[in-house]
């Protein structure tokens, strides 16, 4: 298993030897594939074995059929999406790509704290995207079935031994500014206008705007111990309202990060024990931008850029990382 | 090879503390942030009971607990988990062996057997008073193991009450902050907000002063 770019008749050869794979590239050299056991998304930021690069020619291959027993490949509509649960196998993981902006996208991200089951197994993945210069579409592929869709969601089920387990870790370079004041929303959304800043309702837009507050920082919930990012979109002040990325929840209390001076020495400091070869890991489209990642190496992380992490819900400005490990 | 410490019983406090929240430390594996998070949510808005969140998390912690930190996160839960079980060694006396069989010795041995004989009985004596001895110890000893099992009683219903105590007072905690923020987020007031929301984003945005990079992005690409 070597995780990493290809080139497309390396890849198509991968498709006729029948290998599992998920696959992430551009548009234009996804759509040369013929059917095979994969899916993939659209996307053509990396962090390849040697550096960040953005590429349209090549293909990132993650390698799932090592150590399994048993896949399925599935689409998934805003319907169906909660089956991703009861269609998972008792052992295993499911790996998922949602297209960028799409109704799935967010009725995932609304949903997914409350599908029962969902810690069972790990649920990892990401949101599909496009190059920034372009007026492409985010797209999901289901190779099984050759088909390419810009509102579906696409997954690999896998089945382990017992004696394995897959596991999914984070690795978040931000952290909770405890100066900041607590700020905790009527309901979940991804818009927002009015909220609670510190228990006094306040517009948040013109709170951003008058405390001069860096949109660049996330705003971070902690949930046990795990710091979850949700990273602002827009600031629309005539509106006096903030778009997300990702959804705030009502039942939370958020803060602001503390600002990062040195997004490459944070993630190289925090990625230091990783794997060489983990199954699957991706990281955040904001961090690759504001980073400065390209042309960059962070340690052994390899993987997709990604406009939205799944670590089993939606997040921002997160690597995730999956790894399978014998008993 | 790997040790491996079997996940503490389902029967302890512990497992309901967490879940209540009255056990709040941070958590290191991702699976058990997660997971905590959101069964105090949901045992917080009702859609389960906390007996029916520990079955559910014990089972979970179970098939994961060889994954990265879940030893760390159990042990600061659990104060004893991962410490040894105390050994204890049974050690033989030895025994001393002796031969001999020379008449003077036999003779010897008939005085010494007599001085045994009367020796048996001085023992047997002395060990129907250490017996005696014994049994009035024995009974000391169910008295003190009898006022010990009252103490640890009394001792954990103490534990219970203060749990309960701690559970409640995270309950009120709780119920006071949502109380507050009920009394800020009238039910009104969402549904008004939900409608302003949606108003506004059906509204063309025309003026949007402060964006992101990839926000101005993405708002250019919805135009086009």
């Amino acid at each position: 298993m070597n995780n990493k770019l290809y080139a497309v008749d390396e890849v198509i050869d991968f498709i006729n030897e029948g290998r599992l794979m998920s696959l992430s590239g551009d548009e234009k050299v996804l759509k040369k594939l013929p059917k095979g056991n994969w899916i993939a998304g659209t996307i053509p930021y990396f962090m390849d074995e040697d550096l960040g690069k953005f590429d349209q020619n090549k293909i990132f291959v993650n390698f799932f059929d090592q150590n399994i027993i048993d896949f399925k490949i599935k689409t998934y509509d805003e319907t169906s999406i909660d089956q991703i649960i009861p269609n998972s196998y008792n052992n295993g993981y499911t790996l998922l790509i949602i297209p960028a902006f799409q109704k799935i996208h967010h009725d995932f991200a609304l949903k997914a704290e409350n599908m029962e089951g969902l810690y069972n197994n790990p649920v990892v993945g990401w949101v599909s995207g496009i190059n920034l210069n372009s007026d492409d579409v985010p797209k999901t592929f289901n190779g099984k079935l050759d088909e390419e869709y810009i509102d579906k969601a696409v997954a690999i089920h896998i089945k382990l031994p017992e004696d394995y387990f897959a596991q999914l870790d984070i690795v978040n370079i931000f952290e909770r500014d405890e100066e900041s004041p607590s700020i905790e929303f009527y309901f979940d959304s991804f818009d927002v206008l009015n909220c609670l800043v510190d228990g006094k309702e306040t517009n948040l837009a013109e709170y951003i705007h008058q405390n001069n507050i860096d949109i660049k920082l996330p705003l971070i919930a902690d949930y046990s111990g795990a710091s979850i990012n949700v990273s602002i979109k827009e600031v629309d002040i005539e509106n006096g309202l903030v778009s997300f990325y990702a959804p705030v929840f009502e039942s939370k209390v958020y803060k602001f990060a503390k600002p990062i001076e040195n997004y490459l020495e944070r993630f190289e400091i925090k990625t230091l024990d990783y794997e060489v070869d983990n199954e699957f890991s991706c990281n955040c489209i904001l961090n690759y931008l504001y980073g400065g990642l390209e042309g960059q190496k962070i340690n052994n992380i390899k993987g997709p850029i990604t406009f939205g992490e799944i670590a089993y819900q939606l997040l921002n400005q997160t690597l995730v990382t999956l790894t399978v490990d014998k008993i | 090879m790997e040790k491996h410490y079997p996940l503490p019983s389902k029967d302890r406090q512990e497992w309901r503390d967490l879940l209540n929240g009255t056990i709040n430390v941070p958590l290191k594996n991702y699976f058990f942030q997660m997971k905590v998070t959101q069964a105090r949510n949901q045992i917080k808005t009702g859609k389960f009971s906390l007996e029916e969140e520990v079955d559910n998390i014990y089972a979970l912690c179970k098939k994961f607990i060889k994954a990265k930190n879940m030893d760390t996160d159990l042990a600061n839960i659990f104060g004893d988990y991962l410490q040894e079980a105390p050994t204890q060694e049974n050690k033989q006396q030895p025994i001393a062996k002796f031969k001999h069989d020379d008449r003077q010795y036999i003779m010897e041995e008939a005085e010494k057997q007599k001085k045994l004989d009367t020796e048996r009985k001085k023992r047997a004596i002395i060990e129907q008073i250490r017996k005696q001895e014994e049994r009035a110890k024995q009974e000391a000893e169910k008295g003190r193991l009898e006022a010990e099992r009252i103490r640890l009683e009394a001792e954990k219903a103490i534990k219970e009450r203060l749990a309960l105590e701690r559970q409640k007072k995270a309950i009120e905690k709780t119920e006071s902050h949502n109380l507050n923020k009920k009394e800020l987020i009238s039910q009104e007031k969402k549904q008004a907000e939900m409608q302003r929301l949606k108003a506004i984003k059906n509204k063309k945005r025309k003026v949007v002063k402060k964006k992101s990079f990839f926000g101005s992005f993405i708002d250019n690409f919805f135009r086009n």
